[in-house]
């Protein structure tokens, strides 16, 4: 069992105005080397502020990490100085956002800006760096001798190759991806997913995945956390979550899809809205929503707890690993 | 069709751009009857947007032609267009820049009333605002909102009421929830189901998103690169995927089934631009099936009842 | 602050006033602006001296108990004279701007909503005219239009037209392709409505911003106008041309100068915090 990154017990607040965002409540989480995690959750849940916590490009001020552990290695990353940040970002572990228009420098050749990042971590002088930079290309599926074309040229989906060949130049060990792919259409996304599935079999890089996407986790991943209003509710292999989704969160996702098998039948929108993240609910932020919620989920915040080796989550009420009813 | 409530005919939208001429909707066809829902599908650039916008007369077309209830009204004076609006309306992708964001949701709803000349006390206006936001589920406390107060599905609900107004018979809705969660998606699509079933307009939905087109139409056309290459009923469309444009959009989304991987399609290349398009097959470049026949024309043909094709190869491939 | 979340409106006006002065800052704006107005309109009446009477007992002589603010070169009571000439240098800062923003909006949301010739006729005037030195044209129209009050107000107008045009009109652009305006137009909504309902409100803030920062500008563009003897005549005591007046004592009497100085910098002070609080109003996503 080697857990390469493990955060433990991650708080992040945001001050606004004065008023306190919680966005992240207690998340703890766990990569296995060469192992994806799928971070599930919609728009809020905190999954792109767990990311930059990590990379510790979250601005502060507003964002403050309160507390907890991000240890990559051993080593705890949040006690690290600046000066040393600077080598773990773009080297150990690189970070993939979600759009690929405005992550490119428009004034840069797209070979130039794949070279800054590997000059910046390497001593290559510039010959080597230049074909290491054309290689990198080729790597993503674009042809070298597009080394010196501006991002404009180039198509969404392209750019977002390009973001990639970036962001592994440095060969990291851990790739952050936020979204890879959900400012691209599907045939292109299709094409991505498979590259991104391919590198990570070629390179051995752990990966966090973060998606609001159940399909591309289910793609992709071999462990999925779901996350709601900043805080883990259930995590397991990707069979625990799809085959035994068990969190009422969960359940709900999925019903909420409309399925590609089901014929005419009408969808199961989750009730209600996420909760306001300046004023959680005292117990399971889920409670106002679930349809299971009772006196206790509202008192009282529940714990993770294990259903079956390594399928954990945080519910009072259910207790054994939920079964998907229709499917497989 | 005594039911027909939309019928275009070889409908063309061009723009003039610095590059040339932007094929953006080329010799477009197809009908839809009154309460039904029409589900057109394609990738961004394929010209679905420009579609409807340009049959709701907010684009003006080219060339072709557009009927509402068997009458010609591609080309119409502002009277005639004032009324068109009534009968025809959007509901945008965007829930944060289609609502002004100075304007009151309750002000929202009340100014198409208003518009329409119907009513005329503000007491008559207000009650029947307070009348749509309880049809599409907006609570009383919100009225007096700002857009920005509310979060996306109550915001899409707000332009959904403001559509419903003028009382039309034919609503554009382009990609109204994809910029929305999973679970307020459902909720959105739910609405629009029932609206539907209450009170019989037809839909024409747009959008990039396969699994909600069929959860949500009766009949659906695929687009690639502003022609359409499949058009069929549903259930026809997804029991016999015949074009490889719609194959592979279909394999391509990501299937949360994960012990049945389906066989994916992988297509080369990105989508080429609708610029001075060449003759001939548009999707050829990419298409994996691709020979020298497809360069030429390429014409919808009918291949069982109510299913067209525009493919050369399709009875070389099969489905 | 207001602990459940209701949408009350109360009348609009006063809604607007409420939260107009919400922040310390634009309290303090709005009454430091009061203040100046009141003094200036009620002053001289109140003051022992007349605006013209010249002491040659008392000439350059520093604040004492009998001149608070001292005296000028022809021993005029400088107090007396600034109180007076704050009149003018309101009136003519204020109506110029006010005129100017309003002229420029309506030419820029024109030009910019329909686009087309239109846009392209009046953007290539408004290149024309901004190609003029504004002082120049300024002083063209002065002498034109002779040296009333209004004649200077219509001369310190001209020069501010091209900046608003320009601003409203690139506004107008990239607000005009959202689709709450589309929504609008499928809603038969008019051309007027659209612009004054939709457009306007949502492009009208940057405006309102430079023009309460130009008041000031052009305050001293009106002393420029009476230092070369047109607009505001002498003996007519006048902010800008007490400045320039004060000018040539700089080293030996700094009153002459500081005083109207000062006056100048607090009033446009006063207008710039009162500028964001009207601005902060105007935005509902700044309501509480």
């Amino acid at each position: 069992m080697s857990d390469f990154l493990k955060v433990k017990d991650l708080e992040v607040i945001y001050t606004q105005a004065g008023r306190t965002v919680h966005a992240v409540n207690g998340v703890s989480l766990e990569v296995r080397k060469g192992h994806t995690l799928g971070l599930v959750g919609e728009t809020g849940a905190g999954k792109t502020t767990i990311a930059k916590a990590i990379l510790r490009i979250l601005p502060d001020p507003p964002a403050k990490i309160k507390r907890g552990e991000i240890l990559l290695d051993g080593e705890d990353l949040l006690k690290k100085p600046e000066s040393e940040m600077l080598q773990v970002r773009g080297g150990k572990i690189a970070m993939i956002f979600q759009d690929p228009m405005t992550a490119l420098n428009p004034l840069m050749t797209v070979g130039d800006q794949i070279l800054e990042v590997l000059t910046l971590h390497n001593d290559y002088d510039i010959k080597t760096g230049m074909k290491k930079a054309g290689e990198m290309l080729e790597t993503v599926g674009i042809p070298a001798e597009r080394y010196g074309e501006y991002p404009h040229q180039f198509s969404g989906g392209m750019k977002q190759r390009v973001v990639i060949a970036m962001a592994l130049a440095c060969n990291p060990e851990l790739l952050l991806a936020d979204e890879p792919t959900t400012a691209l259409d599907v045939t292109i996304q299709a094409q991505v997913l498979d590259l991104i599935n391919e590198l990570k079999e070629k390179f051995q890089t752990s990966m966090i995945l973060i998606t609001h996407d159940l399909g591309v986790i289910a793609q992709t991943c071999e462990n999925v956390a779901v996350i709601y209003a900043g805080s883990i509710v259930e995590s397991g292999t990707r069979e625990d979550i799809f085959d035994h989704p068990t969190h009422p969160y969960t359940i709900g996702l999925f019903e909420s899809l409309p399925n590609m098998t089901a014929e005419g039948e009408k969808l199961k929108p989750i009730a209600g809205m996420p909760p306001d993240p300046t004023d959680l609910p005292e117990g399971c932020a889920f409670a106002p929503r679930c349809p299971y919620a009772t006196e206790e989920c509202r008192r009282r915040k529940p714990e993770m707890k294990e259903l079956s080796p390594g399928h954990l989550c945080a519910c009072f009420n259910r207790n054994e690993p939920g079964t998907l009813k229709g499917g497989a | 069709m005594a039911n027909e409530l939309i019928r275009v005919e070889h409908l063309k939208k061009y723009f003039k751009v610095p590059a040339g001429t932007n094929h953006a909707v080329d010799d477009v066809s197809f009908t839809i009857a009154r309460g039904e829902t029409l589900g057109v599908v394609g990738e961004s650039g394929c010209g679905k947007s420009t579609l409807g916008r340009t049959i709701i007369h907010l684009l003006e077309s080219t060339d072709g032609k557009i009927f509402l209830n068997d009458k010609d009204i591609t080309h119409v004076n502002k009277a005639e267009l004032k009324a068109l609006r009534e009968k025809m309306q959007i509901v945008f992708q965007d829930p944060y820049s289609s609502l002004n964001p100075r304007l009151r949701i309750e002000n929202t709803v009340i100014e198409p009333l208003k518009m329409s000349g119907r009513f005329h006390s503000k007491a008559e206006l207000k009650a029947e605002a307070n009348k749509l936001m309880e049809l599409v589920g907006i609570d009383e406390r919100l009225r007096e909102a700002y857009p920005h107060e509310l979060d996306g599905g109550r915001r899409q609900r707000v332009c959904i009421a403001r559509a419903l107004a003028l009382n039309p018979e034919f609503i554009v809705c382009d990609e109204p929830v994809s910029a929305l969660d999973v679970s307020i998606q459902a909720a959105v699509l739910n609405l629009l189901q029932e609206l539907q079933q209450k009170m019989g307009m037809a839909y024409m939905f747009v959008t990039h998103d396969l699994s909600v087109v069929k959860h949500i139409s009766d009949n659906i056309c695929v687009m690639y690169l502003g022609q359409l290459v499949e058009k069929a009923p549903t259930k026809e469309l997804f029991a016999h995927t015949l074009h490889p444009y719609t194959k592979a959009l279909l394999s391509a989304i990501p299937s949360t089934d994960i012990h049945h991987p389906m066989q994916r399609i992988r297509l080369k290349g990105e989508i080429t631009s609708p610029i001075n398009p060449k003759p001939g097959c548009r999707f050829a470049a990419r298409c994996p099936y691709a020979t020298e026949a497809c360069q030429q024309p390429q014409k919808l043909e009918e291949v069982s009842a109510g299913h067209f094709v525009s493919c050369c190869r399709i009875h070389e491939i099969g489905e | 602050m207001a602990k459940q979340k209701g949408y009350k409106k109360s009348s609009a006006l006063g809604e607007f006033f409420r939260r107009a002065t919400k922040s310390f800052s634009s309290k303090l704006g709005v009454f430091l602006l009061l203040f100046i107005v009141l003094a200036c309109v009620i002053g001289p009446f109140l003051s022992p001296y007349g605006v013209n009477d010249v002491d040659l007992f008392n000439m350059y002589a520093g604040p004492s108990k009998e001149h608070l603010l001292g005296c000028d070169s022809m021993g005029r009571d400088m107090l007396t004279r600034l109180l007076y000439g704050g009149r003018y240098s309101l009136a003519l800062g204020i109506c110029a701007s006010l005129f100017g923003a309003a002229l420029g909006i309506i030419i820029g949301s024109i030009g910019g909503y329909f686009g087309g010739v239109t846009e392209t006729v009046i953007m290539r005037f408004m290149d024309v005219w901004s190609a003029l030195p504004g002082t120049m044209l300024c002083i063209l129209v002065s002498n034109a239009m002779g040296s009333g009050f209004f004649a200077t107000v219509i001369a310190l107008t001209v020069g501010g037209i091209p900046g608003t045009v320009r601003m409203i009109r690139g506004q107008i652009l990239s607000e005009r392709s959202k689709e709450y305006i589309e929504a609008a137009q499928s809603i038969n909504c008019s051309s007027p409505v659209i612009m004054f309902k939709h457009l306007l409100p949502n492009v009208i803030q940057p405006v309102i911003v430079t023009t309460t920062m130009g008041i000031g500008s052009t305050m001293i563009m009106a002393a420029g106008l009476s230092y070369i003897g047109l607009g505001i005549q002498p003996p007519n005591p006048e902010w800008g041309a007490m400045l320039t007046e004060g000018r040539t004592y700089i080293r030996t009497n700094p009153h002459l100068l500081l005083v109207p100085g000062i006056a100048i910098a607090l009033t446009v002070f006063a207008i710039n915090l009162m500028g964001d609080g009207v601005r902060d109003a105007l935005d509902p996503k700044l309501r509480d």
